[in-house]
């Protein structure tokens, strides 16, 4: 409710003059020999008890509310219908970050969403929703509260992608008049006609290092590669520099030429040491939190790797490998057992070992030369894998079992699956190896040596975690304390003997201190669809045209007026003993 | 307390109300309804109008040739109490309830001697009885009556316990007349139960004011109890007089009632009331007859 003439209300205080006027005096004062006839009358009439009062408070209240009406009369009330909350997503990735011409996207989504407030009416409810990995009511205000623009003003944005479907998925639960979203990414199709899409932000060239990676496995004494990828996402070719440096010791400084669109491949050898490998852009550009890129490298650690079968090519590929041990003797009791087991040509694979590469029995014909296509899925495996000239002969038509993960295929069959189960880490290579002239592929080493990685790892920590996904880690058990990218407490749970880390909006080196041991754990921005600057946001026009209605203020002088009629006339009855009568002609009676 | 005037008025008025065994023992100073005569021949007065015929005592009328008449002397004391209730509540009006309760025992105390009835008077206030003395002839009427006129009101009402007390201690049999404003708010008539109990035989009259029957109240009124002065008071109004008057007109019914279901003489009497009017109260109620 409000008031178009809130002045009147100071005549209230005439309420306090009513309460001194009220106050009576007896006009005489009587000796009597009856008092107890006088009183005897007072249980059956409630009113003689309000008389052994120096005022009577029913009519008091009546006169105080007849006051407390004409006065709100006198100011003219309204009342405004309460009006549907309007949610508004605010795209928090990582990609908001990005500045141009000093102004962030983010920036241009506050100046809008506070545009877009100020003109709804003031009791309207705001839903504010944060769209990142986890989208999140971030509180619920009327429009002319103060709290949401202070809310707007302490956003930022994460380096996490985006989940504008689950954002607006989570506006629809309260049914909202309307859903405005603010975001640098164009409005999807399935956006829904009851979203108003607001894009932010200007093309703009950036260049981001989107991966980093050691596929060496750490071995004592020997120089571990670290292979960062960088990609131009600008229309025009870039020179940057990027250095390289381990635990903040600087390790080499490399000149980059980049083509437009390029991803560029660096391998640097960082030395045999343990610790955590920053790449960093020594540039500028319109994102800067995807210009730099950590990796944490374990302690050295050759890979046993137990050959049960193998044909040629592929024992070739392993016998590349540095930092790992092959063995070709069976394995002898009391011997402590292999990391991997590889069994190339072996009927099926075999049960009782925890990581397995496996090649099943070739097809006697040879079979049909097919192009290796990569499914797209984001594994290990299939990193840094060029796909684009793979081809592999055909060894028979079989499908995926549930679990496994079809990272490539070969005329629609699968050919690279991975699946993991109750622990046990199994990579299948389902096409003919020695015929296949993917075998002589730069890519096929790679191959192998993403899968030995993948299969010797034992899951101690992730070394490749987005902004946005959980950091787990397995060690011994504890107390642990966690600490953020910039000192700040994190919340820790321990789940199945690992410790995770569910919030890792921020990018950086997170620390987990567990009785006294400390171990530094990695997160890394999100580059896949924040980075690219230079397709996504044309800025769109703010949406004040599609705003909901103001609705109208509802005049309510007239019942207040009424009100103050009938608390006269419930006053005027009251004083002249109206109801106070009537048990006195029963008792006469 | 009185004047010419009114002695003048209760020389032609004797007492009545009294029970026929009471009468019986009374003898021929009063003008009695019955038969009744005494045994003991107490004195020789001249014969006037009305007296028993069979009381001319002929052997005189013989010797002298006057007419005169026995009269007969009870054998026991046939007495006139009278209790007046001096409490404070008495005092209130101008004349006061206690000025009249007075001015009502004066009269029988008077009309009681010179009818030669024996007469005692008593005044209660709370439980408390003070006897004021009792008066077997005119003689001692003066000096009773004197003693009366510096009697005041104090204390609180304590009706039935003072009765109860009296009818415990009271000798003899006789009338009792109690003279009250009956407002004691724990007054049960229990007192005058105990009376009846001893065989007296009560009267009850009501002094009260005419602002107690029909107050006039003109806006807001505190009303403090005369009798206790730190009671908390009561705040009215003039629109809770009519209900007053009902409650007032119920209290003045129960005491009718009660008259009338043990048969004991009630009569109301307001303090302001003339001399006049306060015998033919009196007279309305039996306790007064025309001796004529």
């Amino acid at each position: 409710m409000g008031f178009k003439n809130a002045g009147a209300l100071w005549l209230l205080g005439l309420i306090v003059l009513l309460l001194f006027a009220r106050r009576q005096t007896p006009a005489a004062r009587l000796h009597v020999a009856t008092l107890h006839l006088w009183q005897s009358m007072a249980p059956s009439r409630p009113a003689a008890a309000f008389r052994s009062l120096r005022r009577d408070p029913i009519a008091i209240c009546l006169q105080a509310a007849f006051l407390v009406a004409t006065v709100g009369a006198l100011a003219h009330p309204f009342v405004t219908p309460r009006p549907s909350p309007v949610a508004i997503v605010i795209d928090l990735s990582s990609s908001m970050n990005a500045r141009h011409s000093g102004v962030s996207r983010l920036d241009q989504a506050r100046a809008q969403i506070r545009a877009l407030i100020d003109g709804l009416p003031r009791r309207t409810r705001v839903q504010l929703i944060g769209a990142h990995t986890n989208p999140a009511l971030l509180g619920e205000f009327p429009a002319g509260a103060p709290a949401v623009r202070a809310l707007l003003d302490s956003l930022r944005a994460w380096d996490t992608p985006d989940d504008m479907a689950g954002a607006m998925a989570l506006a629809r639960n309260d049914r909202p008049a309307g859903i405005h979203v603010f975001s640098d990414h164009q409005r999807p199709a399935a956006a829904g006609t009851d979203v108003v899409w607001s894009t932010v932000g200007e093309r703009g060239p950036n260049v981001a290092i989107t991966a980093i990676s050691a596929p060496d496995p750490a071995v004592a004494g020997t120089d571990r590669a670290v292979v960062i990828g960088i990609r131009n996402y600008g229309p025009a070719p870039v020179r940057h520099r990027m250095s390289i440096d381990l635990d903040g010791a600087s390790l080499v400084t490399v000149p980059l030429t980049i083509q437009p669109g390029a991803l560029q491949t660096v391998p640097v050898l960082v030395g045999s040491r343990a610790g955590i490998v920053t790449a960093r852009l020594d540039m500028q550009d319109d994102l800067p939190s995807d210009d730099i890129r950590r990796i944490a490298l374990a302690p050295a650690r050759p890979i046993r790797i137990r050959i049960q079968s193998a044909s040629r090519h592929l024992r070739a590929a392993l016998a590349a490998l540095s930092a790992t041990i092959i063995e070709d003797t069976p394995q002898r009791p009391g011997d402590s057992p292999p990391h991997i087991v590889v069994c190339d040509g072996c009927p099926r694979v075999p049960a009782d070992e925890s990581a397995v590469l496996f090649a099943p029995v070739p097809p006697s014909e040879r079979g049909d030369l097919l192009r290796l296509l990569h499914t797209g899925v984001r594994h290990p495996i299939g990193e840094l894998v060029p796909f684009a000239d793979a081809i592999v002969a055909a060894a028979g038509s079989r499908g995926e079992a549930p679990g496994d993960t079809v990272l490539a295929r070969a005329g629609g069959q699968p050919a690279i699956l991975a699946s993991t189960s109750a622990g046990r880490r199994v990579v299948e290579l389902r096409f003919d190896l020695s015929r296949s002239p993917l075998a002589l592929d730069p890519a096929f080493p790679v191959i192998i040596w993403n899968a030995v990685q993948w299969l010797a790892d034992d899951g101690s920590a992730d070394e490749n975690v987005r902004a946005g996904e959980p950091l787990r880690w397995t060690g011994p058990a504890g107390t642990p304390r966690g600490v953020g990218p910039g000192g700040e407490p994190v919340a820790t749970t321990v789940r199945g003997g690992r410790t995770v880390i569910a919030d890792t909006r921020a990018a950086g080196v997170y620390r987990l201190r567990i009785d006294g041991a400390e171990h530094r754990l990695v997160v890394n921005p999100a580059v896949d669809g924040e980075s690219d600057l230079a397709s996504a946001p044309v800025a769109g026009p703010t949406p004040s045209a599609s705003l909901p209605p103001r609705d109208s203020d509802h005049d309510v002088t007239a019942w207040f007026v009424f009100a103050a009629l009938a608390l006269l006339a419930l006053e005027s009855l009251v004083r002249r003993g109206a109801f106070r009568r009537l048990p006195v002609r029963h008792a006469v009676r | 307390m009185l004047i010419p005037e009114e002695v003048r008025l209760l020389d032609e008025l004797a007492l009545g109300g009294f029970a026929p065994s009471d009468e019986a023992l009374s003898a021929g100073v009063r003008r009695s309804r019955g038969r009744h005569a005494g045994h003991e021949f107490y004195e020789y007065r001249p014969y006037e109008a009305g007296d028993d015929l069979r009381r001319i005592d002929w052997t005189i009328e013989a010797r002298l040739r006057q007419l005169v008449v026995r009269v007969a002397r009870p054998e026991t004391g046939a007495r006139l109490h009278v209790l007046i209730d001096g409490s404070g509540s008495m005092a209130a009006g101008l004349p006061g309830k206690l000025a009249c309760s007075l001015r009502i025992a004066a009269a029988l105390c008077w009309v009681a001697a010179h009818r030669r009835d024996a007469t005692a008077i008593s005044v209660f206030s709370g439980s408390s009885i003070r006897h004021l003395g009792s008066v077997h002839g005119r003689q001692q009427a003066f000096r009773l009556l004197e003693t009366l006129a510096s009697t005041e009101a104090g204390g609180r009402s304590d009706i039935d316990h003072a009765l109860s007390t009296y009818a415990r201690t009271a000798q003899g049999r006789g009338l009792v007349v109690v003279i009250s404003d009956f407002f004691d708010a724990q007054c049960r008539l229990d007192g005058v139960r105990a009376l009846l109990g001893r065989g007296l035989t009560p009267a009850l009259v009501q002094v009260v004011m005419r602002d107690e029957i029909d107050p006039t109240i003109a806006g807001l009124t505190e009303l403090r109890d005369i009798e206790n002065d730190s009671a908390a008071p009561l705040w009215v109004d003039e629109t809770m007089v009519r209900a007053y008057r009902a409650r007032v007109a119920g209290h003045t019914e129960w005491l009718r009632t009660f008259g009338l279901a043990n048969g004991v003489p009630w009569v109301q009497i307001e303090a302001a009331v003339p001399f006049r009017g306060l015998l033919a109260a009196l007279e309305r109620t039996g306790l007064f007859l025309p001796y004529a």
